[in-house]
């Protein structure tokens, strides 16, 4: 009885063209769009960086050291240009983000002093580039003068190429400096695919309000459901014959989004989703996922009186506590006062446990008490619904 | 046999529809219950097919009562509602596949009974299509072979053949009747009178959750004919009058320019319309007769408009 009920639902939902392209395509547009876009701004390398413009007057072409510290300005990528005219036209047209132009004579002015009248090398912004951009691509050429004028120095000692390294790294001080990350080997803030394929995964997951509610609606509206009534079968059960299909759509669409994550993002970014040993324990994370956006879908189908109020307050409900939750901004680059309010949404309970297995590497004791909240949250709104749900078809 | 005894119900917040209902329909018969929007025709089968509980009183069918055998009398009984109550969605094989695996007790016979269904509503040549696509008639046929699925000795049907067309209608009333012959007892509900009056050997008209009369439709129609009597218009105020009293004390009543009443036999209307004569009245129209169940029913109900 509970497999026929459970079959009803599935043939239900698979003739459901709606519910299929936004259980199923919309998620895989998102994932492939966003984790496009935050390439550049979020954790991951990215292959494709920021082009930086050079001029350089021609009698520089013939200090090849020169040249070199220049063409490898860190964290940029550099574009040669022949005048100052075509440099300023890139930039104006936005195919690079900002320009540097070295003048003539430029190895005898940085061994001069400084004075009014000195020629200098020239940095040129484009309109619309951030400060942070801006401060770092200063430091880069700050960083390349001093590293030529550093050479400079040891240019005529007998020194090997590997013992000047050294002196130019400890003058620098590059040696002195050691960057280390808290928790080795771990990140704390997701790359654009780390943070794309597991909110809108959650987003989607939470997105079967549509086709429960719709078809619960429907069920009352057509009298089907008081025709249900007057047979010999328990309400539980086909209240729990809508759970467990939905539960199985739930791990097809995780499935199916961690494959594209794994497999076609790298495609369109150089970079996809990994797993790592403790990726077992997505497993209990999805399944108490998915049984939240379940039972956060029949209280609201339980609760409203036509189609139109159900699609509406679950669609509505969806789209606030993502944006809260992380899912559409990520909660590290959100102020204090949200990253609190973020707390408070059960995507950010499956983000946050995402993160844990995926990011930390923090086993059950990091993901399991985003776990058990998931899980708690569910186990309320499914008695919650089961109540509203026998109200609705009880014998009075 | 399906029997209530003193049946009370009353909506949540709402004053009680019924008080003291009886109502008997006999094992086999071809009941029908008939009654104006809101006279509680609806509610009555939700009470018998166990959807409500009454507040009072008992509801005995084949000997079982609510709500201790309530598992079993549904197991026998098919509620077969005004609404398309099925999935448009699915085809009308995974509709009846679907509905007869809600009754465990089919199990072993299950195709069996889906073949019989799809026949006897002749549905086979349809079955793999999608119920969305169907034209009333066909949602109807639907409607009433989802019913069948458990081989029911009591069925209820809810205005069966609203909105379809003419051969749909004969189709469905001819299917009726071969499960009432079959050994179904049926209980009808429609505002189709002659329907009612070709198809039930048994009625009830009920309004304002009142059972007004019950029993074999043919000793309900031979009741006493009513004499229905219209005259010219009456300029005389003192003729009009001198009739109404005269009326009045041979039990007729007078309403504007209508006459009505139950003669005991021909010589007391022939007494009615000399008087009318002497009076130099002129009657424009004058029915007198068998009652049809139309007749019965509005002088039961009465023709104001209802919600």
């Amino acid at each position: 009885m509970l497999f026929a009920v459970i079959k009803k639902e599935l043939l239900l939902v698979s003739r459901d063209i709606h519910a299929l392209l936004v259980l199923f395509l919309l998620p895989i547009v998102f994932i492939l769009i966003m984790s496009l876009a935050l390439q550049d701004r979020m954790g991951g390398e990215s292959k494709d960086r920021p082009a930086v413009g050079l001029w350089m007057a021609a009698d520089n072409h013939d200090n090849g050291e020169l040249i070199q510290h220049f063409q490898q300005l860190e964290g940029v990528r550099v574009e040669n240009f022949e005048s100052p005219a075509e440099l300023t036209r890139a930039l104006q047209q936005g195919a690079i983000i900002a320009g540097v132009m070295l003048p003539a004579r430029f190895e005898k002015i940085i061994q001069a002093p400084v004075t009014e009248s000195s020629e200098k090398l020239r940095v040129l912004y484009g309109a619309t580039l951030p400060g942070s951009m801006r401060r770092s691509i200063l430091g880069a050429v700050r960083q390349a003068l001093g590293a030529y004028q550093v050479n400079q120095l040891f240019k005529h000692d007998d020194l090997t190429e590997t013992e000047r390294q050294q002196r130019v790294d400890h003058l620098l001080g590059k040696s002195l400096v050691v960057t280390e990350t808290l928790g080795a080997e771990t990140q704390s803030q997701p790359n654009s695919v780390q943070q794309s394929v597991p909110a809108w995964l959650i987003f989607a997951m939470f997105f079967v309000v549509l086709p429960i509610s719709t078809t619960l609606l429907t069920e009352r509206q057509q009298g089907t459901l008081h025709r249900l009534q007057t047979l010999p079968v328990p309400r539980s059960y086909l209240l729990i014959g809508k759970l467990i299909p939905y539960l199985g759509i739930n791990l097809i669409q995780a499935a199916l989004m961690l494959l594209v994550g794994i497999h076609l993002v790298p495609l369109l970014t150089g970079e996809g989703l990994q797993l790592n040993g403790q990726s077992w324990l997505l497993l209990p994370l999805i399944i108490a996922t998915s049984l939240s956006a379940i039972s956060f879908a029949l209280l609201i189908a339980t609760q409203a009186k036509t189609t139109e109020q159900a699609t509406t307050l679950g669609g509505i409900s969806n789209l606030i506590l993502a944006a809260i939750g992380g899912i559409m901004v990520p909660t590290f680059v959100m102020p204090e006062l949200m990253q609190q309010i973020a707390a408070l949404s059960p995507m950010n309970w499956a983000l946050e446990g995402f993160f844990s297995i995926l990011l930390r590497q923090g086993g059950w004791a990091m993901a399991g008490p985003e776990i058990l909240k998931l899980l708690a949250f569910s186990g309320c709104l499914f008695l919650l619904s089961l109540h509203s749900y026998k109200g609705l078809t009880e014998i009075k | 046999m399906i029997k209530l005894q003193q049946i009370a119900y009353h909506y949540p917040h709402h004053p009680p529809l019924f008080e003291g209902v009886d109502l008997a329909v006999a094992k086999g018969s071809l009941f029908g219950l008939l009654g104006p929007n809101g006279a509680g025709k609806t509610t009555l089968i939700s009470l018998m097919t166990g959807q409500l509980q009454p507040s009072a009183g008992e509801i005995e069918i084949d000997g079982e009562s609510y709500p201790a055998d309530r598992t079993s009398i549904l197991q026998k009984l098919a509620h077969i509602p005004q609404e398309y109550a099925f999935y448009p969605q699915l085809s009308v094989l995974e509709n009846l596949q679907f509905f007869a695996s809600l009754y465990p007790a089919q199990e072993s016979n299950r195709a069996q009974l889906i073949d019989q269904a799809l026949e006897l509503t002749g549905l086979t040549e349809q079955r793999r299509r999608l119920a969305k696509h169907f034209s009333g008639g066909l949602k109807r046929r639907l409607n009433l072979a989802i019913g069948l699925l458990n081989k029911p000795r009591l069925i209820f049907l809810d205005e069966p053949t609203v909105g379809i067309d003419p051969q749909s209608r004969h189709f469905i009333l001819q299917s009726i009747r071969e499960l009432n012959k079959a050994g179904s007892t049926i209980v009808y509900t429609s505002h189709y009178m002659e329907e009612i009056e070709q198809l039930c050997d048994q009625v009830a008209i009920m309004d304002h959750g009142r059972i007004l009369v019950q029993g074999a439709l043919r000793q309900i129609l031979k009741r006493d004919p009513q004499l229905v009597v219209e005259l010219a218009p009456i300029d005389d105020q003192n003729r009009y009058a001198q009739l109404n009293n005269t009326l009045q004390t041979r039990g007729f009543s007078l309403s504007e320019l209508t006459i009505s009443g139950y003669p005991k036999d021909q010589t007391e209307i022939g007494e009615l319309l000399q008087v009318v004569a002497s009076l130099n009245l002129s009657v424009v129209n004058l029915s007198y007769g068998k009652h049809t169940l139309e007749k019965l029913f509005f002088e039961l109900t009465h023709t104001r408009l209802r919600d």
